[in-house]
């Protein structure tokens, strides 16, 4: 399950999607909009992206972390447009038989997120400034 | 034939769509024009590209590119520039 969106993502609805019969663990990480960075206040983030070379990149990235461990199911999602403090920005989530692998491939898939994936996070701020976050140049 | 001209469509995002102005334009290019070119004739369209210029990657909307890659007439070519999501 990959994908990008605008809305509020379904957190339980994908951790549904990644319980199995065969699986024994399940890795969860959910990305947030956290109030201060640096000292200074954020009141949302704004996400930018290249949707369709996004969803290639996650495709790819997800391929990648299947031929490297276990995986029996795997979810990236991404939420564009503005995502306010406390909600999810970004949600992977990884189900194997072993926990190793859930840490590992989950890891390894936000990891890589941050620096391939074509998604900008632009700052907005309490004083009414806004800034782009310097990014990662891909790779 | 040497000498033909290519068009190709340009995707600005981010932080490069706010200095451009813009979030897309056709721009004609000598054919087998190869990536490199491009981000030069931006840098010199777009005054604020020419410090983001080392930083910034082409891509199709399937893969990325490299700068040596030769240019397709009537593709698309996003620009990105470094990226931040999650």
């Amino acid at each position: 399950m990959v994908g990008l969106t605008e809305e509020r993502i379904d957190i339980d609805g994908i951790s549904a999607f990644l319980r199995q019969a065969e699986g024994g663990a399940i890795d969860l990480f959910i990305g947030t909009t956290r109030r201060f960075t640096d000292g200074k206040e954020t009141t949302h983030l704004a996400y930018d992206a290249a949707p369709d070379l996004a969803r290639a990149e996650i495709h790819r990235m997800v391929g990648e972390a299947q031929s490297r461990w276990p995986v029996l199911r795997a979810v990236v999602i991404h939420r564009l447009g503005t995502v306010p403090v406390t909600e999810a920005s970004v949600v992977i989530g990884v189900a194997t038989p072993h926990r190793a692998a859930s840490f590992e491939a989950c890891r390894y898939l936000i990891d890589t997120l941050k620096k391939r994936v074509p998604i900008w996070k632009k700052q907005l701020f309490a004083d009414g400034t806004a800034e782009w976050v310097q990014g990662t140049v891909p790779e | 034939m040497a000498g033909d001209m290519m068009r190709i469509t340009v995707r600005y995002f981010a932080v490069v769509r706010e200095l451009t102005g813009r979030i897309e334009e056709d721009i004609e290019m000598p054919d087998d024009s190869h990536g490199a070119v491009l981000l030069d004739r931006l840098a010199e369209s777009y005054a604020p590209l020419k410090e983001y210029k080392p930083y910034l990657r082409l891509a199709t909307d399937s893969a990325f590119l490299s700068l040596d890659d030769i240019l397709d007439d009537g593709t698309v070519i996003n620009v990105i520039p470094p990226v931040s999501g999650g």
